[in-house]
């Protein structure tokens, strides 16, 4: 794994040769800015229906190994 | 039946010659009877295409059909279809039913297609061969022995060797023409934001879009109108008209200028060049002018998405945890959070998508993110430039789709920058946000390879309809294996 991740990482470094200067970083391939829409709740509880594929679940709470500390 | 396509099917269903319901079982029966050789599909929905071809064929009775209705389709196993098991090719996902239907999946089901299954796909869409899926490799129709192409192998090969009419596939980097290429179909990728990502398993979510796999340009023409269009629940879709594709793709021949960078032709083999020069000839013939190109920074297309993708990858497959849903590894005495968090995905994931995960991870840390993650986007943008600047004299950029045509099944699984290679001439367009297509241009071989062409956003009309009159002068993509027809 580790050799290959190395040959990863050394073909993208040469990205580093090219003189980007003054360029513009592209977040967005069509240059758009975020659509923002009105602070509604819009969506149902469907917890139900969303947790029928939970491996866990109590009383609507997912279980997980306690965190320790 | 299964040599005719989406359009004269949707003829013959209009006219009754055939019924949904036939069409349906016809299909199925192929899919059971050669689909497990190719290894395409990861579920087959046969209950459910025969219900939907029931409905199918009531709706043509009445004449509330549409250009799709009773169409048996397939869908790649990254769109979310609801009560249908949704695996991405992954056995992190193996255990997930989607509780909804992805856009797409929707928009096609109203317009009545029928879903045949879902197709198997490499892990999480990241590969160029298929061959990273947790349901194992899918083989080309052409030749067994050989890779489809990918990540949307499953669907390339279901309608490559027509036991699906046609299929739903996403293009990262490559992913629906490279595949389209290699197994002698046609793909279309959209102009970014086209397509609803609603429900699509997200990769890397600024070069994601879905697209078709299809027989040709006009069937391609025909699924595009059904999928496209706004959709406020993808907060990346545009807001903008979909045109009539079905018919602009009819459209008489208007004169077009294609550009080609003489720089894609070096250290490309000779018959994949000829083939692809060859194609240009033909389109020069059906009056087109050609003109010479040059895309000063597209050298750069591979290193910079190969830090743009796995660093959103990495950022999307995070919320793979097993809390929720997904994998979730056997309890080990003692463990804590963090052990579990590793195991459910150290379990999870298979070796691409974790290289993926740790590249991406890495360029985005503190001290490398301005190197790395920063410097890809500005080459994105002056790539994206590149592009801009030659469609102000051109109306396409052409070039080979794949540097060679299909390869061995684990020829080059232990090389991923080989691998990555595979993607050189398609890259560009996701980068840039731009629609692309690949047709089928001729053999090297016995082995189909592709054109491709790039437009500027939101040119698919255009792109089809050029595709379409190559296609009607020439029958590369007439062709079906010999094992399938």
């Amino acid at each position: 794994m580790t050799a290959k991740l190395s040959s990863i990482v050394a073909m993208v470094d040469e990205l580093k040769a090219c003189d980007t200067t003054g360029v513009t970083p592209m977040a967005h391939p069509l240059e758009r800015a975020q659509r923002l829409r009105a602070d509604v709740v819009t969506e149902s509880d469907r917890h139900e229906l969303y947790q029928s594929n939970a491996p866990l679940v109590e009383r609507d709470l997912y279980l997980v190994p306690k965190v320790i500390e | 039946m299964h040599t005719r396509t989406l359009a004269q099917l949707a003829d013959d269903l209009r006219a009754r010659r055939v019924s949904a319901t036939e069409l349906a079982k016809h299909y199925l029966d192929r899919v059971e009877r050669l689909g497990s050789k190719l290894n395409a599909f990861i579920t087959v929905t046969a209950e459910q295409a025969l219900a939907q071809a029931t409905v199918a064929d009531r709706r043509l009775a009445s004449g509330d059909a549409t250009g799709l209705t009773g169409i048996p389709i397939a869908h790649k196993d990254i769109f979310c279809t609801a009560g249908v098991k949704t695996s991405c090719g992954s056995r992190m996902l193996d255990n997930f039913v989607s509780p909804y239907d992805a856009g797409v999946v929707e928009r096609l089901a109203n317009a009545g297609a029928v879903m045949l299954g879902k197709t198997n796909m490499d892990e999480f869409a990241m590969g160029s061969s298929n061959e990273t899926s947790f349901y194992g490799p899918v083989r080309n129709p052409w030749d067994h022995a050989l890779v489809p192409g990918g990540s949307s192998g499953g669907s390339a090969a279901a309608v490559a060797s027509r036991i699906a009419v046609a299929a739903t596939a996403t293009d990262t980097g490559g992913s629906i023409r490279q595949p389209a290429a290699l197994s002698g179909i046609t793909g279309l990728k959209p102009t970014y934001g086209r397509v609803s990502r609603y429900g699509m398993i997200a990769f890397a979510s600024s070069l994601d879009q879905a697209g078709v796999l299809t027989q040709t340009a006009e069937d391609a023409a025909l699924l595009l109108e059904a999928m496209a269009g706004f959709d406020e629940r993808d907060s990346t879709s545009l807001d903008e008209p979909v045109p009539r594709y079905s018919q602009l793709v009819h459209d008489k021949w208007d004169g077009v200028t294609i550009g080609v960078p003489e720089s894609f032709f070096d250290g490309l083999e000779s018959e994949n060049a000829a083939a692809v020069r060859s194609a240009l000839a033909e389109l020069e013939k059906l009056g087109a002018k050609l003109k010479s190109v040059e895309l000063k920074y597209i050298h750069l297309s591979v290193p910079a998405y190969y830090v743009v993708a796995p660093a959103e990858a990495s950022s999307n497959l995070s919320r793979f945890d097993g809390v929720r849903f997904g994998h979730r590894a056997e309890r080990g005495a003692g463990e804590d959070l963090t052990a579990f968090y590793m195991r459910n995905r150290g379990e999870g994931f298979g070796a691409e998508v974790k290289r993926r995960i740790l590249t991406g991870t890495y360029v985005l840390s503190a001290g490398y993110f301005d190197a790395y993650y920063l410097q890809a986007q500005k080459a994105r943008k002056l790539i994206s430039d590149d592009f801009a600047r030659a469609f102000r004299d051109v109306d396409f950029v052409a070039g080979p789709t794949s540097p060679t045509p299909a390869f061995g099944i684990g020829q080059k699984t232990d090389d991923p920058i080989a691998m990555y290679l595979n993607d050189v001439y398609t890259i560009g367009a996701n980068l840039a946000g731009l629609p692309a297509i690949s047709i089928p241009c001729g053999f090297v071989r016995n082995l189909p390879v592709g054109l491709h062409l790039v437009a500027p956003p939101l040119a698919e009309a255009r792109l089809l309809k050029v595709a379409h009159h190559f296609q009607r002068a020439t029958d590369w993509h007439a062709r079906v294996p010999p094992s399938y027809a």
